[in-house]
């Protein structure tokens, strides 16, 4: 039941977003100009690497197919699903495709050129959004849902950064319950030059064996 | 239960033992008289979930722009639609079908969805492809089966046109997993000849649906005559607890 749940979900996807995409056919055009007839799966996974969910976008110059159920796609990209949304979310998103969770399988370059393009399109998504959605909403109440969606992320993006630097005051230097970056990095040197030392005295202390036992 | 026709020379046609001769004028008979409400029975029997089955069977087709595809007993051309797009321009989808009734419908809908230039249409009998040897990359035949004479033939026939590496994928009605859900399954398709005589004015040819679904070979009996006919890797996936599956083998 799972499976026929995926392909309806899938099928909603692919719905959703060929609408999306025939407002500006030239994102489909740019897609179709670095990876025509090709495909690419993206599978989000938990942390422990269970699959949560996966999907195949498959790239024609009349539309974008989304499957659940693939075998045989060009590329396939996998993670968490933090790490998959940073690819959208984050400043430097190249550095985000290198990022430890994130897993690049098949044609690496054909995933590097998707999602090159896809960053760049991502700038009018929500004039696309706009065109997509103002026919059901009504100009004014999208203007409205957009502002408050743009204030609340403002806001809650500052809130958080704000949470951030003062828990590590606090916890940094009022409290002293956690070291600075700076103490960690000069400990971990510190750790790295015992090891050494200890090295180099077990290396000693076997050839003095050595020299015993002969 | 014969998949081909037995020492005696007769074959399955519902409950009854016919000659294939007769199995193949009476299943003729049975979609020419369906073939202009097909589509509308299906959503009703199935209570719309083909739907979703047959997306679920393009998705497991593997199929890729420029691939040929053959969209065996395709009738009103339901998968012929999906795949055109899928296979693109360099592509070719082939709707094929014994039922000249079936594939007028199909033709008229596929015009009228503006879906031409990379489908043809043949009548074809599914037992003698009239394909050559490794034509196409895949090869659908979905609750067709069921309805062929001889089946092994057909799943040799098909072995045969497929490309070394080719999937060839059968869906068609199966047997529910769980007894209970097969009960209720039973007694839900009790009422399938009323709905037919209501929507196309003809019991029989539903009557024949519910008998040929309960004379259909089981998940694992279909997988043995796929492998029989040279198919390797031969799966399958149960749908709505086996009431349907999707059996998939390559060449």
């Amino acid at each position: 039941m799972t499976t026929l749940l995926n392909a309806a979900l899938a099928n909603l996807i692919e719905a959703s977003v060929n609408a999306v995409l025939k407002r500006d056919p030239h994102i489909l055009a740019r897609l179709n100009a670095v990876a025509s007839g090709k495909s690419l799966t993206i599978a989000c996974h938990t942390s422990t690497g269970a699959l949560i969910q996966q999907l195949t976008f498959i790239i024609t110059p009349t539309r974008l197919h989304v499957h659940s159920e693939s075998d045989n796609a060009d590329g396939k990209l996998s993670g968490t699903s933090s790490a998959l949304l940073a690819l959208a979310t984050a400043e430097d998103p190249a550095a985000a495709l290198y990022h430890p969770d994130i897993r690049m399988e098949g044609d690496v370059h054909l995933i590097q050129q998707l999602h090159r393009e896809i960053t760049r399109a991502d700038s009018g998504l929500e004039d696309l959004l706009a065109a997509a959605l103002t026919p059901v909403t009504g100009d004014t109440v999208f203007a409205l849902a957009s502002r408050v969606l743009r204030t609340t992320t403002a806001t809650v993006k500052q809130g958080a950064h704000e949470l951030h630097l003062g828990a590590q005051d606090f916890l940094q230097e009022e409290s002293g319950l956690m070291p600075t970056r700076t103490e960690v990095r000069l400990s971990n040197d510190r750790l790295d030059r015992l090891r050494l030392r200890i090295d180099r005295l077990q290396a000693r202390i076997q050839l003095l064996q050595q020299s015993v036992t002969n | 239960m014969s998949n081909s026709p037995s020492d005696d020379g007769l074959t399955h046609f519902g409950y009854e033992k016919v000659s294939p001769a007769e199995k193949t004028r009476r299943v003729g008979q049975v979609f020419h008289s369906v073939a202009n409400r097909y589509d509308v029975m299906n959503d009703l029997i199935s209570l719309g979930t083909h739907r979703v089955i047959k997306r679920l069977t393009v998705e497991l087709s593997g199929v890729r722009p420029g691939h040929k595809v053959l969209d065996l007993a395709g009738g009103t051309g339901d998968f012929s639609m999906r795949f055109s797009p899928l296979v693109g321009e360099n592509g070719l989808v082939v709707l094929a079908d014994i039922n000249d009734s079936m594939l007028k419908v199909g033709r008229d809908r596929l015009i009228d969805r503006g879906i031409t230039g990379n489908v043809q249409i043949s009548q074809v009998n599914a037992e003698a492809l009239p394909f050559a040897d490794e034509t196409f990359d895949c090869i659908v035949i979905a609750y067709g089966l069921r309805n062929v004479t001889d089946k092994d033939k057909a799943l040799r026939s098909m072995y045969r046109t497929l490309k070394p590496g080719g999937r060839a994928l059968v869906l068609e009605f199966s047997k529910p997993v769980n007894p209970v859900l097969g009960k209720a399954y039973d007694a839900f398709s009790t009422l399938w000849p009323v709905a037919g005589k209501v929507v196309t004015g003809d019991a029989d040819s539903y009557r024949y649906l519910v008998e040929s679904i309960r004379m259909h070979p089981d998940q694992e009996t279909l997988k043995g005559m796929m492998q029989d006919a040279g198919f390797r890797d031969c799966r399958y996936h149960n749908l709505i607890g086996g009431v349907s599956a999707i059996h998939v083998g390559y060449r």
